[in-house]
């Protein structure tokens, strides 16, 4: 399979410290790619690697199918990205600053500013100097920044940091639009991992500098569901009309009276139902989905703490 | 190039520059204006009080525009590339499809060739005041320069380029410290190495040291973006 951006073992030590190793990440053309991690993962770092700001100490970069050089300037017209947080000449307009980009780009589309500043609701505020934007609409100008040039592949270092929720709301539906409509590519990084659940076509999870994990959501939904939480009078009862009557053999007995089904293709209603039949005294039963966090926090080993 | 340098201009508004040079220009002519006709570098009893060899006119004014040309080369240079790395718009500069070294490169002509023109046109403007003035007044100090000369013009030129040249040698230091301020003490440095005297020595007035000065100056703005594509931007 060919992969839009790929990296192979990228590792990177800074005065002795391995901040990444042995990072390797496959992303398709058209997807959204969720880069997750705790803070001081090395996401950032990972992000300023691809983006050619910082060279490797091991490892490679390919961009388009084509490895990144020192000497790699032509791939960044295909390229668009906030590493870290986006930075602007705050004595000029959003709009000047756009127009400026476009001119390092040499990109020269006529209207293109206006419908980027549209697009993330900026038009208002188009000729304010920027040092008179908000956090969140300096935030909306780097997105706009970045998808202004139409490039196949945007790198967004925590695009959601200052944006309230309706904000959150929008730049999702962008990011969507963008990759349905546009055909583009967008790697997100993100500690909001709800954001990500929602619009991710993939995952990759980094924690203390190593790729724990790179899965599709699919995957995820898939391997990593959900369960039915049954507490019974009489768990050796339950346990036989789970087994022998409903046919079911992928559940655990937790403790005397807790049974976890994580059989597929049965409900709460089909199994209340059978157990009511069969005269098991049900005291609770309920559906347990396992979410991005959840997975998120199993493959980190963060349970319990903030991310 | 040339647009490159013009967006430097632009993005960096080159227009508070330049209404910061005319202040600077019409201060330093004033001052020379009064040192050379309103005696005020003179004793009381009205002999000039210069030191010998400084008791023509050339040498406070390139003294003085040197001085004020370099500091404001090297505040410039500071914020158009060393602050740039500070506040990470040097981030952004680099994650465009034009190479590094000539990015870095038109950043520092931007700044060299504003420079370099705004210091001839003073000097010239300086110079102008002072002939006019002379057929008029009574200098203090000698006049010692032929506005109809050629050699008046070469030695105008040749002498702004090593000046603006040297702050080159500021930025150097201000890059590698990351720090706008080191950038311009560098350059009072420079000018205390150039201009200063120590007893009768001064290098002011030696004719190979601005030669190995801009050799040296142009060798350390080469420095500055020699590596710049195989470094981490930091």
């Amino acid at each position: 399979m060919s992969y839009i951006l790929q990296t192979n073992h990228l590792s990177k030590v800074i005065d002795g410290k391995e901040l990444v190793t042995d990072v390797n990440i496959h992303i398709k053309k058209g997807e959204i790619y969720g880069f997750l991690g705790p803070n001081g993962a090395g996401k950032t770092t990972v992000m300023k690697m691809i983006t050619n700001l910082w060279k490797p100490t091991n490892g490679t970069v390919a961009l388009f199918g084509e490895a990144l050089e020192d000497t790699s300037y032509e791939v960044l017209k295909r390229m668009g990205s906030i590493i870290e947080f986006p930075t602007f000449y705050e004595h000029m307009s959003g709009k000047d600053n756009l127009q400026l980009h476009c001119e390092y780009m040499g990109y020269y589309n006529k209207g293109s500013v206006e419908e980027a500043m549209q697009m993330l609701d900026l038009a208002d505020a188009a000729n304010k100097p920027v040092k008179r934007y908000s956090l969140g609409m300096k935030q909306r100008l780097g997105i706009a920044r970045a998808i202004l040039c139409r490039p196949e592949l945007v790198i967004l270092d925590e695009p959601a940091n200052g944006l309230d929720p309706a904000g959150m709301k929008q730049i999702r539906d962008l990011f969507k639009m963008l990759c349905t409509e546009y055909g583009m590519t967008l790697m997100i990084s993100s500690h909001l991992l709800p954001e990500i659940e929602s619009i991710a076509d993939t995952v990759g999870v980094i924690h203390h500098g190593k790729m724990m994990k790179e899965i599709s959501m699919k995957e995820i939904v898939e391997t990593n569901t959900a369960y039915i939480e049954l507490v019974v009078e009489d768990i050796k009862k339950a346990s036989y009309v789970l087994a022998e009557k409903m046919q079911l053999s992928n559940f655990k007995i937790v403790d005397n009276t807790i049974i976890r089904i994580y059989e597929r293709g049965t409900t709460t209603q089909k199994i209340s139902k059978e157990l009511m039949m069969n005269d098991v005294g049900i005291s609770s039963i309920s559906q347990h989905t396992q979410n991005l966090e959840d997975y998120f926090l199993k493959i980190t080993g963060e349970v319990g703490k903030s991310c | 190039m040339l647009k490159l340098i013009r967006l430097e201009w632009k993005k960096n508004n080159i227009g508070k520059y330049i209404r910061g040079a005319i202040i600077m220009a019409f201060l330093l002519g004033l001052f020379v204006f009064a040192l050379a006709f309103w005696g005020i570098a003179n004793d009381p009893d009205g002999t000039l009080d210069a030191a010998p060899g400084t008791d023509v006119i050339s040498a406070p004014i390139e003294l003085f525009t040197s001085m004020a040309f370099l500091i404001y080369t090297s505040v410039m240079l500071a914020t158009f590339i060393v602050s740039a790395y500070k506040n990470k718009t040097m981030n952004l500069m680099f994650s465009y499809p034009i190479k590094r070294q000539k990015i870095l490169a038109s950043q520092m002509i931007a700044v060299w060739s504003f420079n370099f023109i705004a210091l001839i046109v003073t000097k010239l403007a300086i110079y102008l005041c002072v002939f006019m003035g002379a057929r008029f007044m009574h200098s203090s100090f000698a006049i010692d320069f032929s506005i109809g000369s050629l050699s008046f013009y070469v030695q105008l030129i040749l002498k702004s380029v090593v000046i603006v040249s040297m702050s080159f040698i500021a930025l150097f230091v201000g890059v590698a410290l990351k720090s706008s301020k080191a950038t311009i003490i560098t350059s009072f440095l420079l000018i205390f190495l150039t201009q200063a005297n120590v007893g009768d020595f001064t290098m002011a007035n030696n004719a190979v040291f601005p030669v190995i000065l801009t050799i040296i100056s142009l060798g350390f703005a080469v420095l500055s973006i020699v590596n710049v594509q195989s470094k981490d931007l930091i």
